[in-house]
C-alpha cells in the first residue's frame, strides 16, 4: 500500500504530486509507522521529481530530502534510547 | 517520541535510503550535496557503506561538479567493500570529466588483469577518459582491450573511431571481422573524415538497422561535411553532393547551392538544383521511400532564387535565365529577389 502511494509521487512531473506524496507518508507515519524502505521510496520520489522540475525548485527537494534523513538518524538515536 | 516502529536502521536499509537521497543530490545539481549527504550518513552510529552507495555517491560528486577531484573520489573508492565494473566506470568517469587521462590510465593499471569486474564497459571508461586530450593513450587501450579477454564492442570501437576518424576504413572492418553491429554514432564518428564521406554514405543508404531518423540526421551531418570541404570544383565534390542529396531534406541542400555558388562552380549549383527538381517530380527519392508515410516535397522558389544568384554573381547570365525559366515552367511565377 505504501509503495502504490509513494509511486504516484514518482510517476508526475507536476510538483504538486510530490507534496501529496508526502503528505500521504506523514500520515502512514503517523499511522502505521514507516520503515528504511518507506524513506526510500519517498526519496526517490523526490529525485524523480526533482529531475523534471524546474531549477528554482531544487532548494525544496534538497531539504526535504535532508529533513528525512535527519528525521531517520533522530528515529534511530531514539530507537538506541528505547533499547 | 516517535509512535511508529522502525525498522531501517539496518545498514542495508540505510544503504539503500542515502543511495536514493544522492538521486536528490544529483537531480538538485549542487556540487556539495553529495559530500553532506555522506558526513550525514557517517554520523549515523549504524551506517556502514556498500559498494552500491560508495559507486552512486562517486557518480553524484562527477555529476554535479564541474571537475571533480580525483584524490577525493579515489579515497571514497577505497572505501568500496567489493569494488564491481560500474564502481571502476564511476572513477574513469570523474578522470574524463576531470580531463585527467593520466591518472585513468593509472587506476586502470591498478585494477588487476584477471579481475571479472574489468569487462569492456571499464576499458571503455578509460578510453572515453582519453579520447578528448589524449588519442594516444586512448589508443593504447584500446590494444589492451583487444588483448584482454573482453573483447571491444561498439561503443569501444566509436570512441575509438572519434579519436583516429583517418582509421574508418580499417575500423569498420575490424567492427565486420568482430561481429560488432555498426550504429549511428559508429557512422557519425566516420563521417568526420571527409575523404571517406561517400564510401560511409553508400554503407549509411545500405544499412537497414538504422531509423529513418538516424539516417536524415547522418545525411544532414554527411553534407555539412562536403559543403565544409568544397574548397574546388571537381569531379569529386559534385558526386559526393550528389549521392548526400539522395538521402537528405532539401533545406541543407539550398545552403549547398549558395556554397558552389560561392567556389564558383556554377555547373555544380545547377545540377543540384536539377538534383532537386528530379525528386520533387518524380517523389521517388530516398529519403522519401525511407519516410513512413512520405510526405510530398514541394521545391521551394528559394532554390531557384540561390542558383540565379549563383550564376550571376559568377558572370554566367545565360545559366541563370536558363533557370529562371525552369522555374517557370515548374509553376513558379518568381519574386522580385528572382528578377533582380
Amino acid at each position: 500500500m505504501i509503495a502504490a502511494l509513494l509511486s504516484i509521487g514518482s510517476s508526475s512531473n507536476a510538483t504538486p504530486s510530490i507534496k501529496k506524496s508526502l503528505k500521504f507518508f506523514n500520515e502512514i507515519k503517523s499511522k502505521i509507522g514507516v520503515d528504511g524502505y518507506s524513506y526510500t521510496l519517498i526519496l526517490n520520489a523526490l529525485a524523480a521529481n526533482a529531475l523534471e522540475s524546474e531549477s528554482c525548485d531544487s532548494d525544496f527537494f534538497w531539504n526535504t530530502a535532508v529533513s528525512l534523513l535527519d528525521e531517520l538518524t533522530m528515529a534511530d538515536d531514539d530507537l538506541i534510547d528505547c533499547r | 517520541m516517535f509512535s511508529y516502529h522502525l525498522t531501517h536502521s539496518l545498514p542495508s536499509s540505510l544503504n539503500h535510503v542515502y543511495t536514493a537521497a544522492l538521486k536528490v543530490a544529483t537531480a538538485t545539481n549542487h556540487p556539495d550535496r553529495p559530500l553532506h549527504l555522506l558526513t550525514h550518513a557517517q554520523s549515523n552510529k549504524f551506517f556502514n557503506p556498500d559498494t552500491i552507495f560508495i559507486t552512486s555517491l562517486i557518480s553524484s560528486i562527477t555529476s554535479t561538479s564541474p571537475r571533480p577531484s580525483i584524490p577525493l573520489v579515489l579515497s571514497l573508492f577505497s572505501l568500496a567493500p567489493q569494488p564491481t565494473s560500474h564502481t571502476y566506470t564511476a572513477v574513469l568517469a570523474a578522470c574524463r570529466k576531470s580531463n585527467r587521462p593520466d591518472l585513468a590510465i593509472q587506476f586502470l593499471d591498478s585494477i588487476s588483469p584477471t579481475d571479472k569486474e574489468l569487462t569492456c564497459w571499464v576499458f571503455n571508461g578509460a578510453l572515453a577518459a582519453c579520447a578528448k586530450s589524449s588519442p594516444q593513450l586512448a589508443n593504447s587501450v584500446f590494444e589492451r582491450l583487444r588483448r584482454s579477454s573482453a573483447k571491444p564492442d561498439a561503443v569501444s570501437f566509436n570512441i575509438l573511431l572519434q579519436t583516429s576518424p583517418e582509421k574508418v576504413e580499417a575500423v569498420l572492418s575490424e567492427m565486420d571481422e568482430a561481429r560488432v553491429a555498426k550504429d549511428f554514432f559508429t557512422y557519425r564518428a566516420g563521417l568526420k573524415n571527409r575523404a571517406t564521406v561517400v564510401w560511409l554514405v553508400s554503407m549509411i543508404l545500405e544499412d537497414q538497422s538504422l531509423t529513418a531518423e538516424e539516417r536524415e540526421n547522418l545525411g544532414k551531418i554527411a553534407l555539412d561535411a562536403v559543403c565544409s570541404s568544397s574548397t574546388s570544383s571537381n569531379n569529386s565534390a559534385m558526386n559526393q553532393t550528389l549521392e548526400v542529396l539522395k538521402m537528405t531534406d532539401h533545406s541543407p541542400t539550398h545552403h549547398l547551392i549558395r556554397a558552389a555558388g560561392s567556389d564558383k562552380n556554377v555547373p555544380l549549383a545547377v545540377n543540384i538544383l536539377d538534383e532537386l527538381r528530379s525528386q520533387s517530380q518524380s517523389k521517388s527519392s530516398i529519403i522519401n521511400q525511407l519516410r513512413h508515410p512520405p510526405p510530398p516535397l514541394p521545391l521551394s522558389e528559394q532554390f531557384y532564387t540561390s542558383t540565379i544568384i549563383a550564376c550571376v554573381s559568377n558572370d554566367c547570365l545565360g545559366e541563370g535565365i536558363k533557370v529562371l525559366s525552369k522555374m517557370r515552367s515548374d509553376g513558379l511565377s518568381g519574386s522580385g529577389e528572382a528578377w533582380r
